[in-house]
């Protein structure tokens, strides 16, 4: 039992800890934080844009205090640039730089044979950790005080990306060829997000904790606007926090996510704005909303918007 | 708990929820570590660990919130009180069972009958429960009796009455009915007795049918759902009804996934990052045997073009729509599907699938241009004159018909001259193989003229179909 009273503590431990570095969260997310630590497996963060998948990796390396490492993944992202590359470059540039030296070296030898194991007898020197480019993976696994290695939007790197991360996420190592395996010097968490343009694999999944992320209810995006814009009136917030509520409820093409809501209510704090007025809101709706369409749309509904606003907010 | 949780594994991948094993070890180990006190917790832990898309995360929702509803498993105290609209069924049961039967009579006679109390103990165990009113010791009980008779096994409403009489008999029914048969006949405080036992047993009798109906609710149903979507790929296509239609479509979309990622990993072997030496030593030779310019290895991967024809009239149509479906959906690994639809005359259907959706656009197709006699013939000339030049040997023609000419010009040698320039030509055709040839049946003409005709009136066809596309395409 005290395990679980203890599991609870630091479940409540991580909630608080995320609010100081201003990032609010909800029971779900803190235990998904949780048992990725104590079960050392990553975690999948899936939902909506802007609902702060992100921000949460970001929490996690302040709350644990380690370094944060990010990987954004693109189409053709592949392991030269994601986990390591040999440095072309230097090696042949070595090799160039080398060539008298060789030929030092070499002499004396009679017939290529004995010239080839002279050679072998240096090692392969161009091999070697000298000539490798650590790229974030690889680097992850090399912090000796461990890290918070962000693995972002996976969905738009290519299939077989994801094919060769399960190596890491399972066993937290990775096989080099000409060097052999190495693993991780302490097991860095793990963040994964995705927006799901592309279904990840089933594989990939049964390796992950799931989390998914949606848009937050109203009094915990009151409490993340607190937290994020401080300067802002009570009555204000929860005006602000109102609309963007009800232009979720909308049919639009994209509706406007946490981070549109704090924009919002930054650049309502710098307008020295009081309360919601049709103006106002009129003149900074395309901080909240990403299309023309939903543009039109909304200003349509403008009056009805403000007033239920008001209205809740007071 | 570990039983509850293997219950509750087994209720979600009967909603289709796939758990693997190593996944219902995690959901072990994390509840272990935190316990299963506090349920928001146990939501998210179980949640985290095993729904792992967001669609199977709201099948989870609503499974978790009627699984442990009805669970009376050894949850804390806290837990049972803070659950506020999870325990009606056994909590809130109680009050009117108890009010008007054994609880308010009980209450009423309690102080008169306080000498009679001292001979309960030579009643069985079950009737000295059912005296005392302890709903919630009544509930523990209850689960228990149905876990030794194996109630979550039920498979259908037709077991309820079998497993209600067994789960009373483990309760102990036989000492409650010899218990009421031996008061009634005795002195009058004990008949008393007998009659309250007698209302307690018509409620208990109504507790554990609930209790029932609620596992079958749970298990049943997803027992159903699974058999169901084992069974309709199988189904003719033809005999599917209008109502499955949804879940069909569900169906290819599922299995149109699983091949997209089965195949698209080969496609895309150009990228990859090797040096390639050749090129590398060559481009050298400019700058005089300096290897200044790295060149990388690259393979570049034709994609293949697919024509599908498609028999829209009445027989066909319906096999028509869900290979469109199908080919539609792989367009990850396909992007270049055309599609003509025909009864009589063929006309070009791609660009109604650019415009509407899928669903749309097949009705639409079938609207425009079925219901008229079919003319193979005719359908063949049209689609030479349309796109003869466009055949290439990357391209796969598919043509899906009953090959029914109505004894008209099949057109087999146009086909012929089409095999000669395509990659390949497929046919596919609803129709069982014994039917090829029968009356106007032009498929013996055809045969010969396509790389490979079979039937295909299944959603197991189409999916081998399209899978030995994307494979050999």
């Amino acid at each position: 039992m005290t395990g679980e009273v203890n599991a609870r503590e630091q479940i409540a431990a991580i909630q608080s800890g995320f609010e100081l570095d201003g990032y609010i969260c909800d029971v779900p997310i803190a235990t998904a934080v949780f048992l990725a630590r104590q079960m050392d497996k990553p975690i999948l963060v899936e939902g909506p844009p802007g609902v702060g998948k992100t921000e949460l990796a970001k929490a996690a390396a302040t709350f644990y205090e380690k370094p944060l490492i990010r990987l954004q993944c693109y189409e053709g992202l592949d392991e030269a640039k994601a986990l390591y590359e040999w440095k072309y470059g230097k090696q042949l540039l070595y090799t160039q730089i080398l060539k008298e030296k060789l030929g030092d070296l070499l002499a004396g030898t009679h017939g290529l044979d004995e010239a080839m194991d002279r050679l072998h007898g240096f090692g392969d020197s161009f091999f070697s950790e000298q000539f490798l480019e650590t790229r974030p993976l690889l680097t992850a696994l090399q912090q000796s005080e461990g890290a918070v290695l962000l693995i972002d939007e996976v969905d738009k790197a290519d299939q077989e990306f994801e094919a060769f991360l399960l190596e890491i996420l399972s066993d937290y190592q990775i096989s080099i060829p000409e060097i052999g395996t190495i693993r991780a010097k302490s097991k860095p968490i793990v963040f994964l997000t995705s927006n799901n343009t592309r279904e990840i694999g089933d594989a990939l999944r049964r390796r992950c904790l799931h989390l998914h992320i949606d848009f937050p209810d109203s009094r915990l995006e009151r409490r993340i606007v607190e937290a994020r814009v401080p300067g802002i009136s009570e009555s204000l917030r929860k005006q602000l926090v109102g609309f963007v509520q009800a232009l979720r409820e909308m049919d639009l093409k994209k509706r406007p996510a946490v981070s549109e809501t704090i924009d919002w209510a930054r650049s309502m704090v710098l307008m020295h704005a009081e309360t919601l007025d049709r103006e106002l809101v009129r003149d900074t709706l395309n901080v909240l909303l990403k299309f023309k369409d939903d543009v039109d749309v909304v200003e349509r509904e403008l009056p009805r918007l403000t007033d239920k606003a008001r209205k809740e907010g007071r | 708990m570990r039983a509850t949780l293997s219950d509750f594994v087994r209720v979600l991948r009967g909603v289709g929820v796939r758990i693997s094993t190593s996944e219902v070890l995690d959901a072990y180990r994390s509840v272990e570590s935190l316990g299963i006190g506090d349920r928001v917790l146990l939501k998210s832990a179980l949640g985290a660990t095993l729904a792992k898309t967001s669609e199977e995360w709201e099948l989870f929702d609503g499974c978790f919130d009627r699984f442990f509803a009805m669970q009376n498993m050894d949850l804390d105290e806290e837990a049972a009180n803070s659950n506020d609209r999870g325990e009606p069924p056994t909590n809130d049961a109680p009050p009117p069972s108890g009010m008007p039967g054994g609880g308010g009579g009980g209450g009423a006679a309690s102080d008169e009958e306080l000498d009679v109390k001292t001979d309960f103990s030579s009643l069985s165990p079950l009737s000295q429960m059912l005296l005392d009113n302890n709903p919630e010791q009544l509930a523990v009980e209850i689960s228990a009796a149905g876990q030794r008779v194996g109630v979550n096994d039920v498979a259908n409403f037709t077991q309820r009455g079998r497993f209600v009489r067994s789960m009373a008999e483990a309760l102990g029914l036989e000492g409650l009915d010899d218990d009421i048969a031996r008061l009634d006949t005795g002195e009058p405080p004990g008949r008393d007795v007998a009659l309250r036992l007698e209302q307690a047993r018509a409620q208990l009798f109504q507790r554990l049918v609930d209790f029932v109906e609620q596992r079958i609710a749970l298990f049943a149903s997803a027992e159903g759902d699974k058999i169901r979507r084992e069974l309709l790929p199988r189904l003719k296509l033809s005999n599917i009804e209008k109502r499955q239609q949804e879940e069909m479509r569900k169906l290819v979309r599922k299995m149109a996934k699983r091949l997209v990622a089965l195949y698209s990993r080969r496609r895309k072997v150009s990228r990859r990052g090797q040096l390639d030496l050749r090129k590398t030593l060559r481009g050298g030779h400019a700058t005089g045997g300096l290897l200044f310019d790295t060149h990388w290895k690259r393979k570049k991967v034709s994609r293949p073009k697919v024509m599908a024809v498609c028999d829209v009239s009445g027989s066909v149509a319906s096999v028509a729509r869900f290979l469109m479906m199908f080919l539609y959906s792989v367009t990850e690994v396909l992007p270049k599907v055309r599609a003509f639809a025909f009864s009589s005359n063929l006309h070009e259907v791609t660009e109604l699938f650019a415009e509407h959706d899928l669903e749309e656009g097949v009705a639409t197709a079938i609207q425009r241009y079925g219901n008229m006699p079919t003319d193979y013939g005719r359908a063949l000339a049209d689609l030479k004159e349309l796109c003869f030049d466009d055949i290439d040997r990357r391209t796969t023609l598919i043509i899906l018909g009953d090959g029914r000419s109505n004894y008209g010009n099949p057109g087999a040698d146009i086909l012929r001259e089409m095999k000669e320039r395509a990659g390949q030509v497929i046919w596919l055709n609803p129709e069982p193989r014994t039917l090829w040839g029968l009356g106007d049946s032009e498929m013996p003409a055809f045969t010969p003229a396509c790389s490979r005709a079979e039937v295909c009136n299944t959603l197991k066809d189409l999916e081998r179909v399209v899978g030995d596309l994307l494979r050999f395409a």
